[in-house]
């Protein structure tokens, strides 16, 4: 208040020492001129006795006080007022300073006028040199995702009069190179007369808001990522049993995609979940997880094995639950296979040590059955000569024998043994043997091979004609020469063509005709081979049992049971590699093999 | 003049019926049950060839191929056997007085070991 007022108090003071002045002045020039007195300098100054002279001075005194007072009240007036001016200009300033976001300010023109110190930081131009400068010369702003530059938000405000948002996604370039992501809006000021003043322009730095954004983005993705590279189908659905997740996985088996499976009824987008629906419902009611695991399943491949999980969700309060499902195939054949090979192995070990027991006396009995027929049909002296010394017809006898249907019993003997020793011997394979040899072989040289073979096979013929039955090759030049046993495989072979062969002659043919379809084709390191007939197939039980050593459903005399086991034990065991059997009933039955390219590693 | 065969076998109707199949094709033909036998009997009574089973009991087939070998250097074998898992031993894979191919028990006919016996003895 001291500086408000001390001015218009000086000139106050200032009138006052000028009225004194004058008077003092006014005496000396009485005692120098007017002195006709010649009163002393002390009379003259206070003229009592001169009423003139008195009322001169202090007409003349009083009207310079009058005056003073007058000039130093309206200086003192103005001295405050501008001092008022200063002083909200000053709260201005610090006010707009203070804002936490940036702010600028541009005339009618889009020329900017301040800027705050946020302003400042962000735009990298002080307020000295951005003022009188066009907005877009210090505020470049891009669209981050595109880097194309953006409109100049204050020239659209000035056009259309409105407040205008900032796009999302905008990046400012600072003058020194940094970029800031920023959020915000500019707006325009209106004079008294409602006419654009100029605009102000806030916006502030979301850099981090957006880092993290992009951080949640990123982590969003990633989680979806994890779920969808899972080998599992992952489904979640609400308390309603309506789609919330659905991966990958999901979405390469059913054929439906995420979007579309989205918000559906699980059953409507995977029927096959329509018995899990109860167990959904029961889980998210009791919170309980439940598995179920080798769930069989047909499919047009054939029988697949999965296991069936489902979680309830209770986490957030949201009701739901996500179900897993994993195709077990795969593995569930693998356990088979072992409990077979562990099957064969030991009717291998049984078999190496009764064979020599049981072919002791077939040796016996096909040597005496040859022997009797050498001694009755084959033209010896021996017989001759004895015949004459019994004195019989050796001609009438071997008519009566043959009448008597003897040679046909022999032959009966024969052939029955015959068969024992096959079996014998075919049981004899599920023994390690330390003999074979392995070697390159081509496959499709044997496979056709044993096409030849199976065509002349004498108990084949007797059944059926081969050559009545259509065979589709589909060789893949891809695959040359594989490592194995090649008698071994082409045992193999031999069995699978026989088995189809009988089965498709057991299959009355409405339409079609008997058809084998033998592929050979590379997977990676193995060679896959494929026999597939579209005879009969067999039902789910059969199925499963076709490797056990001695299952047949042929009848005593057609089969033995064994080719199966033994094709499976040389291709498991002796290979290393898989057989799988896989049929739709009444339509076709395929047998795949899969054996390593270069032999078993050992 | 007739060759002369022995087989070795401790299964009798193995050894009778394989000797009237060789007796049928003209071969002289002699039986022993065991390692022991044999080797006795060809001390007194030399033969042209011996049809000898791997598993026996006592001295096996294969000791007694290796013995006799050794003291008869003209005498031939062939294996007869009921074994599978009897694969021509490596010592005697190689030797010419053993015939290279095995015959497993039951043979469907005896035509083939027939011919091998021809072969061996020229
Ligand atoms: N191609 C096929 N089509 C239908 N059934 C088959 C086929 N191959 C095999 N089977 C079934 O598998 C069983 C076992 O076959 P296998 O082990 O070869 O023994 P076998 O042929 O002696 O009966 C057969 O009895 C038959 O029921
Ligand atoms: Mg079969």
């Amino acid at each position: 208040m001291n500086s408000q007022s001390n001015p218009s108090r000086m000139m106050l003071l200032a009138f006052v020492l000028l009225a004194a002045a004058l008077w003092f002045v006014d005496s000396i020039f009485e005692l120098l001129w007017f002195n006709e007195a010649n009163a002393s300098f002390i009379d003259l100054l206070l003229p009592l006795d001169r009423p003139h002279e008195m009322f001169m001075r202090t007409m003349l005194v009083s009207s310079l006080l009058l005056s003073g007072a007058v000039f130093s009240f309206m200086f003192g007036r103005i001295s405050r007022s501008k001092e008022a001016a200063r002083a909200s200009e000053e709260k201005l300033r610090t006010l707009f300073n203070s804002i936490g976001d940036a702010v600028i300010a541009t005339d009618a023109n889009g020329v900017i006028t301040r800027m705050n110190p946020v302003a400042e930081n962000l735009t990298g131009w002080s307020v000295q040199e951005a003022a009188g400068k066009p907005l877009s010369d210090v505020f470049s702003i891009i669209n981050a995702l595109t880097n194309h530059p953006c409109a100049n938000p204050v020239e659209k405000v000035l056009k259309s009069k409105c407040v205008v948002g900032l796009a999302n996604h905008t990046t400012l370039i600072s003058r020194t190179g940094d970029n800031f992501q920023i959020a915000d809006s500019a707006a325009p000021v209106f004079d008294k007369t409602g006419g654009i003043a100029g605009t102000v322009l806030v916006f502030r730095d979301v850099s981090e808001d957006y880092r993290q954004r992009e951080e949640l983005r990123k982590l969003r993705n990633y989680l979806s990522n994890i779920i969808d590279s899972m080998p599992s189908i992952l489904v979640g659905v609400d308390a309603d049993g309506h789609v919330t997740q659905w991966n990958m996985t999901a979405e390469k088996i059913t054929g439906i995609s995420a979007v579309d499976a989205q918000g559906k009824s699980l059953v409507s987008v995977f029927p096959r979940m329509a018995s899990e629906m109860d167990k959904i419902k029961e889980s998210i009611r009791t919170r309980q997880s439940c598995s179920e695991e080798r769930k069989t399943r047909l499919s047009k491949n054939g029988t697949c094995y999965e296991d069936v999980t489902i979680f309830p969700l209770i986490a957030n309060g949201v009701e739901g639950a996500v179900i897993q499902i994993d195709d077990v195939t795969e593995r569930c054949n693998l356990e088979q296979m072992m409990i077979q090979t562990e099957k064969m192995m030991s009717v291998g070990g049984l078999a190496a040590g009764m064979a020599h027991e049981i072919n002791n006396p077939l040796a016996a009995i096909a040597g005496n059955s040859q022997n009797i027929l050498n001694r009755i049909y084959k033209d010896l002296e021996k017989n001759r000569k004895t015949a004459r010394d019994c004195d019989v017809d050796l001609e009438k006898m071997r008519e009566y024998l043959s009448r008597r249907d003897i040679p046909r019993m022999l032959n009966g003997i024969s052939e029955s043994c015959n068969r024992a020793a096959t079996i014998v011997s075919n049981m004899l394979r599920f023994s390690r043997k330390s003999e074979r040899k392995f070697g390159q072989c081509n496959l499709a040289e044997l496979m056709n091979n044993t096409i030849d073979l199976a065509a002349n096979d004498y108990d084949l013929k007797r059944e059926y004609d081969f050559r009545k039955i259509e065979i589709i090759k589909e060789y893949s030049p891809e695959l040359s020469t594989v490592v194995c046993e090649e008698n071994e495989i082409q045992q193999v072979f031999l069995n699978l063509l026989k088995n189809g062969a009988q089965a498709m002659m057991d299959k009355e043919y409405v339409e079609g005709s008997p058809c084998f379809i033998l592929r050979l084709k590379k997977d990676g390191r193995m060679a896959v081979i494929e026999v597939e007939d579209n005879g009969p197939g067999m039902p789910e039980d059969v199925r499963k049992r076709v490797f056990e050593p001695f299952y047949s459903t042929k009848s005593v005399g057609r089969g033995t049971g064994l080719g199966l086991s033994v094709s499976y034990f040389i291709i498991t065991d002796q290979h290393g590699g898989f057989m799988e059997v896989n049929s739709i009933p009444g339509n076709w039955t395929r047998f795949r093999i899969k054996i390593p390219i270069s032999g078993q590693e050992s | 003049m007739s060759n002369l065969i022995l087989i070795l076998d401790d299964d009798v109707h193995v050894r009778e019926s394989l000797a009237i199949s060789l007796e049928d094709e003209e071969f002289d033909v002699y039986e022993v049950g065991s390692s022991e036998e044999a080797l006795s009997f060809l001390a007194k009574q030399m033969v042209d060839l011996v049809v000898v089973d791997l598993r026996l009991p006592g001295m096996n087939g294969t000791d007694f191929i290796n013995e006799a070998r050794q003291k008869w250097a003209d005498l031939k074998f062939i294996i007869y056997t009921g074994s599978p898992e009897f694969s021509i031993p490596v010592e005697l894979a190689e030797v010419p007085c053993v015939s290279n191919s095995i015959f497993l028990k039951p043979l469907p006919t005896s035509a083939v070991m027939v011919s091998e016996i021809r072969r061996m003895l020229g």
